[in-house]
């Protein structure tokens, strides 16, 4: 693929609002490594009203809106940020699923790879993986109907994929690659505990001072 | 008593007092106490002449120097482990006891004890070559472990701060090695010069290399575990808070500032449109439209068409026959038969039928509107209506009257 291609696959997939990492998208990703096509894109991408952005640990690029405050641009980050939290707690469950079925793993990140028949014998021997598996099962994000655990994890790691946090390979269908989505999503959660974390902070200093304001 | 014998004895009170031989080679530099709580050891270690003592009032053994050379041998991986320490211990030992004697024994003229002390020299520099050489590996070695026998995260990343620091105390006393102090302690003497000069730059260039890249890695494991760490804590956190509080969800409410991740900018469609005055575009236009011309409509991928097993008629099912139906016939057919003329309500209550009285009505209007034979023809059905009391221009069928029609 050319320059003049690989500027218009990635500005593209940047403009379907797609997360390029090394995982999902190889070559649009070593191509925006590359600081003047970062910066090419970006000015592009600033044309329209929009920027080149990257998560925390740079294994991911994405676009942003350049004036978040303008009216709609603010509430699709607010719907965006609902649709996160719809599914929280089920990513969270899956990420808890992980360590429990791999104890001493790194926690799941970009590069991590997993296969369906370990997780599978590993939720089979521990009944907490068990339990999470079925809350998973069960809940909006995956909305299994099997009965059986691999038909639940097969169905679990079916939406991972869909919501691109998942990459399969192979032929097998089971053995899977995570993508830097997860990168983008540690960085929300991270945000999410500092401003709870505020909130919390803010909650106990108002309670300090109506205690004082009684004594 | 045999030579073998002699041998296995002896090995094996060195077993039975192992950990006394090893706290006094650790703790004391070879030295063992006499104590109420060592005095089986002391005596059994004396018979076989693997502790001695000059003075009989002392209070104190002596480790022979076999027993400390062969536990020296066993800790070598553990004076690894301690390498920045014994790598200073040992050129102590070369600069300031081996070197002078050499030098002394020289400037004397002492044949034999300039030989033997060279000798000394020789070994005492290749023992520092290969503990700095093996000290430089074992760092290479976590570095490819990634610690991943520590199962626990938080324990690994101790363990990584652990080793990088004993890698940087290392290099701190590799870099303590300096060219022209060698250089000057060699001076003019052509054994010094080699070992020195040429054998211990060589290496300390080698180990300064591999120390240099096993930092680099060791740092950059530290940064990934870290960030581990950090993200274990934050799925715990979450776990907890979820546990915590059922049905728990973040909310953004009156913040101003988001971070970038928060800011992605939601899809872009997209579409594209031919522009029909592009000459340019015309011949791969022509093409679109004369297939459009010639072509079926293609399913698309949305619309998949399915084969569906239609199981209906698969067998041979009689039509139920409407009860409402048959009466309605039976009506048509008196009144014709008969000349009659008949209320449909009349009819209703003599045929004694089974629904509301507007299904009635409504299957005389349908079958009369399906019957053929001339049938649809010869009958007459009048609309006995009265008009709704708020909208005068609305009428409520409340009967038919069904008569035939009369020829003219």
């Amino acid at each position: 693929m050319n320059q003049t291609t690989l500027f218009a696959e990635t500005v593209r997939l940047l403009l379907e609002g797609r997360i390029i990492c090394a995982i999902s998208h190889e070559s649009s990703y070593d191509y925006l490594e590359q600081d003047h096509h970062f910066q090419a894109v970006d000015e592009f991408l600033q044309k329209i009203e929009r920027k080149l952005a990257r998560t925390t640990d740079h294994k991911a690029f994405f676009t942003v809106y350049l004036i978040p405050n303008e009216d709609s641009a603010d509430k699709a980050i607010r719907n965006q940020f609902k649709e996160v939290v719809l599914h929280l707690e089920s990513l969270v469950k899956f990420l808890s699923l992980c360590r429990v079925s791999q104890p001493g793993a790194e926690p799941l990140s970009a590069g991590s790879v997993l296969y369906e028949s370990e997780l599978l014998s590993a939720i089979e021997q521990s009944s907490a993986a068990q339990q999470l598996l079925d809350d998973l099962a069960k809940g909006r994000f995956v909305h299994s109907n099997a009965t059986d655990g691999k038909g639940k994890l097969k169905t679990l790691m079916q939406r991972l994929i869909e919501h691109g946090y998942l990459v399969s390979v192979g032929r097998s269908g089971a053995h899977y690659i995570a993508t830097a989505k997860w990168s983008w999503l540690y960085d929300t959660m991270s945000f999410i505990q500092a401003h709870e974390g505020y909130q919390e902070e803010q909650v106990q200093l108002e309670t300090d001072s109506a205690q004082q304001e009684m004594l | 008593m045999s030579g073998m014998h002699m041998a296995i004895d002896t090995l094996k009170v060195m077993a039975r007092h192992a950990e006394t031989l090893f706290a006094a080679h650790m703790e004391n530099q070879g030295t063992l106490y006499d104590t109420p709580e060592n005095a089986t050891a002391i005596k059994a270690l004396r018979t076989h002449r693997l502790i001695w003592q000059l003075d009989s009032d002392a209070d104190h053994y002596q480790m022979s120097q076999y027993v400390t050379q062969l536990l020296d041998h066993s800790l070598r991986h553990y004076r690894r482990h301690q390498a920045d320490e014994s790598v200073q211990s040992i050129w102590m030992r070369l600069t300031n006891h081996l070197l002078i004697q050499y030098q002394d024994a020289k400037r004397r003229s002492l044949q034999l004890e300039t030989k033997r002390l060279s000798q000394d020299l020789q070994e005492c520099l290749h023992e520092l070559i290969e503990l700095m050489q093996q000290a430089t590996l074992t760092f290479a070695y976590y570095v490819t472990g990634g610690f991943t026998y520590i199962t626990d995260l938080e324990l690994r990343l101790k363990e990584n701060e652990y080793v990088l620091e004993r890698a940087r105390k290392l290099n701190d006393v590799l870099d303590s090695f300096k060219l022209d102090e060698l250089q000057q302690i060699a001076g003019a003497d052509p054994l010094l010069r080699r070992l020195l000069l040429k054998y211990l730059p060589d290496t300390l260039t080698f180990c300064r290399r591999e120390l240099v890249d096993s930092l680099h890695k060791l740092n950059n494991l530290l940064l990934r575990l870290r960030s581990n760490v950090q993200q274990h804590r934050l799925i715990a956190a979450f776990e907890a808070r979820h546990e915590r509080q059922p049905g728990w969800e973040p909310s953004i409410e009156g913040i101003m500032r988001l971070p970038t991740a928060l800011l992605k900018a939601e899809p872009w469609i997209l579409v594209a449109y031919p522009n029909t005055d592009d000459s340019q575009h015309e011949p791969w236009l022509s093409t679109l439209a004369s297939g459009i011309r010639h072509s079926s409509p293609q399913p698309t991928d949305e619309h998949v068409l399915i084969d569906v097993e239609d199981n209906c008629f698969s067998e041979s099912i009689q039509p139920e026959t409407n009860p409402l139906q048959v009466a309605a016939d039976i009506v048509f057919q008196e009144v014709i038969q008969h000349d009659l003329t008949l209320n449909a309500s009349d009819a209703y209550q003599l045929l004694e039928l089974d629904c509301p009285i507007d299904d009635w009505l409504l299957t005389l209007i349908n079958a009369l509107g399906s019957c053929t034979g001339g049938i649809e023809q010869a009958i007459l059905a009048e609309y006995i209506e009265d008009p709704d009391p708020r909208f005068p221009d609305q009428f409520w069928t409340r009967d038919i009257r069904i008569s035939q029609r009369q020829t003219l």
